[in-house]
Order: structure tokens, then sequence, then C-alpha cells
């Protein structure tokens, strides 16, 4: 009986603990429940929170990318060149019309770590560039600079620069943005000798009666002179240089007026490759040059036929003073090259079209003269066929300005391109007759 | 022989002055106008062998001067100094029958040997034109 009872307790104990266990564990798993629950809420909240601002972000991102592109669609259609830079000077970006500009070559664009130097070099010693203001913190404003392209092109630029910095301030790099205007300064230039030559030609003929009329007056007395000295030979010596020295000063303003005259050209047809072959043997015998065919090299042949319209005795005074003021550039080994060539009306590009202002179908005349003397300076360069711009001690600076002058009036254009101690090379283009006969010359 | 007449016209003194001492120094009778009316008032009054005529002139130029001489007298010499010399005033110069065109500056003894060859031809052309039209009076 003590036994069945004691059985009795420890079941019933034992049911009770069961329970208890039970109940703890419906409590658990209520708590369990709860917490999922809470947990179930909390995720959907998050996760709608998530979404929101998902959709936002991608919103975002195409804001940004429809801005990128704005700017992108920007920088691509603007006609002026952009270009950036990082602190290191290497180029982080380049749009189109840079590349345009700078004649930037496939390869160099797509490699990375390109520098500024690589693809613009400025022939001055302004250093206008980005890389400048990106070190010193200078910027500059529509400042003019001559750059060298990688094409070995020399250009004009009008260049503004800018400081790139992040939202925080910091610099990371500078921006340039600049123009070509090698075409507007050559128009200006051209201009600025026209109204040159128009204001001459207005100074001419007072200036020629101002001074010649003294000049008889002092030749006319040492005239007087040298004869009244004639048993003295220094003293009549003395009154002749008197007289050269008026004859000097009238060969000055001969030159003065037949640069300043407005020319009626006087045009023949002819074959410029004979005609230049004869203007180099009459140069030679006029300049005394003995070893003339080794100092002017002529890279083309008389048989070669170029039919060009031109007023023969104003041409060769154009090309003697060209050629004079090459031979007198070069040293020691004077080495001049002519070279011709025809272009046909197909072959004409854009560039050489607008120098010659072409209006029809016609071909052109490339006639270059190349030496190997000492070069002009990019700062001189612009300047050379102005009149009375001289470097030399003796010049009156009108050669090249006459030489100017008769290729603009036989429809031509004249340009140089120099490289200081290598040479310089004067590219002549005028109107010529399209080749019939091409087939047998070329 | 007789003295040969010259009569320069010129707005400049210094050519006055150096054509007049050159010329009287070779024993010529010399006179000389520093505008184109004066010229003429001279020319008028007096018989010249040869006018020597500056074309670039106050009052009125060379050229028109030449013209007005010509109606008068249609055979003297005259010889034109210029120093701004032209296609244009050549081409007048020998509608008029100028018989030479100098520049300034111009070689002295040139010139004077010039006119001496002109006022030569010119006086052997006048004699034989007497010679053979003897009832013609030479103005």
């Amino acid at each position: 009986m003590e036994d069945k009872e004691t059985l009795d307790i420890t079941i019933s104990d034992e049911v009770g603990r069961f329970a208890e266990s039970y109940a703890s564990f419906n409590k658990v798993i209520t708590g369990l429940q709860n917490q999922y629950l809470s947990l179930k809420e909390t995720y959907t909240r998050q996760s709608e929170e998530l979404q929101a601002i998902n959709r936002s972000l991608q919103s975002l991102v195409v804001e940004n990318r429809a801005v990128t592109e704005f700017l992108n669609s920007i920088l691509n259609s603007l006609t002026s060149g952009v270009m950036s830079v990082n602190k290191a000077g290497m180029v982080t970006h380049l749009n189109p019309a840079a590349r345009e500009i700078l004649h930037i070559p496939e390869e160099k664009q797509c490699r990375l770590g390109i520098t500024y130097d690589e693809i613009m070099q400025e022939t001055g010693s302004k250093e206008i560039s980005a890389v400048t203001t990106v070190r010193t913190g200078r910027v500059f404003d529509r400042c003019e600079k001559k750059v060298v392209t990688c094409s070995g092109e020399h250009l004009t630029l009008s260049a503004s620069t800018s400081i790139l910095r992040t939202a925080e301030g910091r610099i990371v790099g500078a921006v340039e943005l600049f123009q070509d205007i090698t075409g507007i300064k050559h128009m200006e230039e051209q201009l600025s000798r026209m109204k040159i030559l128009a204001s001459l030609g207005e100074m001419a003929a007072s200036i020629a009666h101002e001074i010649r009329n003294p000049l008889v007056a002092i030749s006319g007395f040492a005239t007087f002179l040298a004869r009244d000295c004639a048993g003295d030979q220094p003293k009549a010596e003395m009154a002749q240089k008197i007289v050269d020295g008026v004859n000097s000063i009238n060969r000055t303003i001969q030159t003065l007026l037949d640069f300043a005259r407005h020319e009626t050209l006087h045009k023949t047809r002819i074959n410029f490759n004979s005609y230049l072959d004869l203007l180099c043997r009459s140069f030679a015998s006029e300049y005394d040059l003995d070893n003339a065919d080794e100092i002017i090299i002529r890279e083309f042949s008389e048989t070669d036929i170029i039919e060009i319209e031109i007023d023969r005795q104003l041409m060769r005074q154009a090309v003697f003073n060209i050629i004079a003021n090459a031979l007198e550039a070069c040293g020691g080994e004077p080495k001049i090259v002519l070279a011709t060539a025809l272009l046909n009306p197909e072959e004409v590009d854009e560039e050489t079209r607008n120098r010659l202002d072409l209006v029809g179908n016609e071909a052109v005349l490339v006639f270059e003269i190349e030496d190997n003397g000492r070069g002009i300076s990019s700062e001189d360069i612009g300047r050379i066929f102005s009149p009375f711009y001289s470097t030399k001690d003796n010049g009156h600076g009108l050669g090249l300005a006459i030489a100017w002058k008769i290729i603009k009036a036989h429809g031509g254009d004249i340009k140089v391109t120099s490289t200081i101690n290598q040479g310089t090379k004067f590219n002549i283009v005028l109107p010529a007759f399209t080749s019939i006969s091409r087939g047998k010359n070329s | 022989m007789d003295k040969i007449k010259i009569l320069v016209i010129d707005d400049e003194l210094l050519i006055r002055d150096l054509l007049y001492d050159f010329f009287a120094e070779k024993g010529w009778d010399v006179a000389v106008a520093d505008t184109s009316n004066s010229g003429l008032e001279l020319l008028r009054s007096r018989h010249f062998d040869f006018a020597l005529v500056d074309l670039k002139m106050p009052e009125f130029d060379g050229i028109e001067l030449i013209r007005k001489l010509r109606a008068i007298y249609p055979d003297l010499p005259i010889a034109i100094i210029t120093a701004f010399p032209s296609f244009e005033t050549a081409v007048e110069a020998l509608r008029l029958k100028v018989n030479d065109y100098f520049t300034k500056p111009f070689n002295i003894n040139h010139l004077f040997k010039t006119i001496c060859n002109i006022v030569d031809e010119s006086k052997k052309n006048r004699k034989s034109r007497e010679e053979s039209v003897h009832t013609r009076e030479f103005q």
C-alpha cells in the first residue's frame, strides 16, 4: 500500500512537472510566434522601405545617366576643344573637337596615360596650359598661344583654363577649352597688310616728291664739288660718295614706289616648270652663284607640264625675292629645294580651296621653296610678309612683302613654316589649268 | 653762237638754285619760275630756246602748263623733270610732243648733254625750215 502511494505521488508529480513544462513550452511557442510575427512585420516594413530606396536610387541612376549623357553630348558637339588633365599632367578627357583640332592619331586616343605635352606643344614661352593651371593655380582667359600638333602642324589657339575641384574643394586637375584661330589670325594679318599697303600707296607719291627734290640738289651740287676737286683725288672721291649715297636712297624710294603701286598684271599662259628652270639659271647668273646646281636643287622636271597664267616679270620678282631671302638665311652649306606639283580639281583639299578662294573647278599649283637656313622664330613668322619688317641689318623689309603682294595679285596664297636651326619652307599655291594629258606626265 | 636761253619752272627752291647755278656756269641765259603761272608769263614775254618743267606744282600742274604752252609755241623744245613718274603722264607728255622726260634724282651732266642735243637739233630744224620757206616768219 505504501508502495502504491509512493507510485501515485511520483506519477502525480511527474504529470505536474509535465504540465508545467508544457505550459512553459506553450509560453515559449507563443513568444516565438509573437516574435515571428513581429519579425515578419519588420521585414515587410523594411523590405518596403528598401524597395522605396531602390526605386529612388534607380531614378537617381537614370537621372545621373541622363545628365552624363547630356554633358557628354554637349562636350561632343562642341566645336571648341575640351581637355582635362589631372595633377600629374596626364590627360583625363578629350572631346572629339580637341582630337580633331590637334590631329591626335587613333592609337594615342585609345591609350591611357597620355601626357599633355604629347598632344600639344606650345612653341612660345608663355606656358598657357591646363598643366600650368593645375600646378600654379593661375587661370587663363582666352589667351592666344601657338602650338605644334601631333602631325607637326603649327596652329594658333585661343585657350581658357579653369581648375577642377571635388565637392569638398580639393583640386583634382584642370580643364582647358580651346579654339583654333589660325584662320582668323591669318585673315587678320592679311587685312593689316592690306591696310598698310593702302596707306603706303597714299604716302608714296608725297614721299617721292619730298625726298627726291632735295636728292636732286644734293647730287647736283656734289657733282659741282667733284668737278672742282678734280685735281684732288681724295676730295673728288668724297664728292662721288655723296652721289653714291643719293643713288642708294633713291633705290630705296624706288622699291617703296614699286611696292605701293597698284600692279596691273600682264598675264601669259606658260608651263611653270620650264619657266622656273629659266628663273633658276637667271638667278644663278644675277647672284653670281658658281655652284648653283648644288645650292638650288630642282625637284621637278621641266618637261612636266603645269600650265598657269602669270605675269612673268612680276612672278620673277616674287620668286627671286624668296630665293634671295632663303639664301641669306643659309649658313656655310646653303641648300634650297624647289618643288612643284599640280593638284587636279578632285585632289584639292578643303584647306587649299579656302586659301585660294576657289569657286569653280580649278586645278592648283603647289610650289614649295625650302631652305636649310637658321629658321624663323614663331614670334617673327607672322610678320615676315609685313612691309618694313626685317631681321637683317641691311634689309629694307620689302622683299618678302613684295613677293606676298605679287602672289596675292595672282589669286594665290603663300604660307610659311619654319624650325629654328633647321630651315624654312615657303608653300605657295596658285590657280592653275587642269592637266589634260596627265597620264603622260605623272 | 647765241647764248642758249633756258627757262626752269619748278616750285622747289633747291632745284631752281641748282639748275640756275649749273646752267649759268655753262654760260647759258637762265630764267627761273616758281609757279606755273609765273612761268607762263615769262614765256609770253620773252623768247626761250628750252623749257624745263616740273610736273607737280601748285596752281596747275606741268602737263596743264605744257598744254597751254603748246597753243602758243608748238615747236618749243620742252623736257619734264618729275619726282613721281607715271605711265599716264609719260603718255600725255608724248602726245604734247615733249622732247624728254627726266625722273628726279637725275644725273645733271646727263640732263645737260640731252638738252644740248635737243637744242642743237631744234636749231638745225628751224634753220632748214627757214631756208626752204624764205617767206615764212618765225614766231
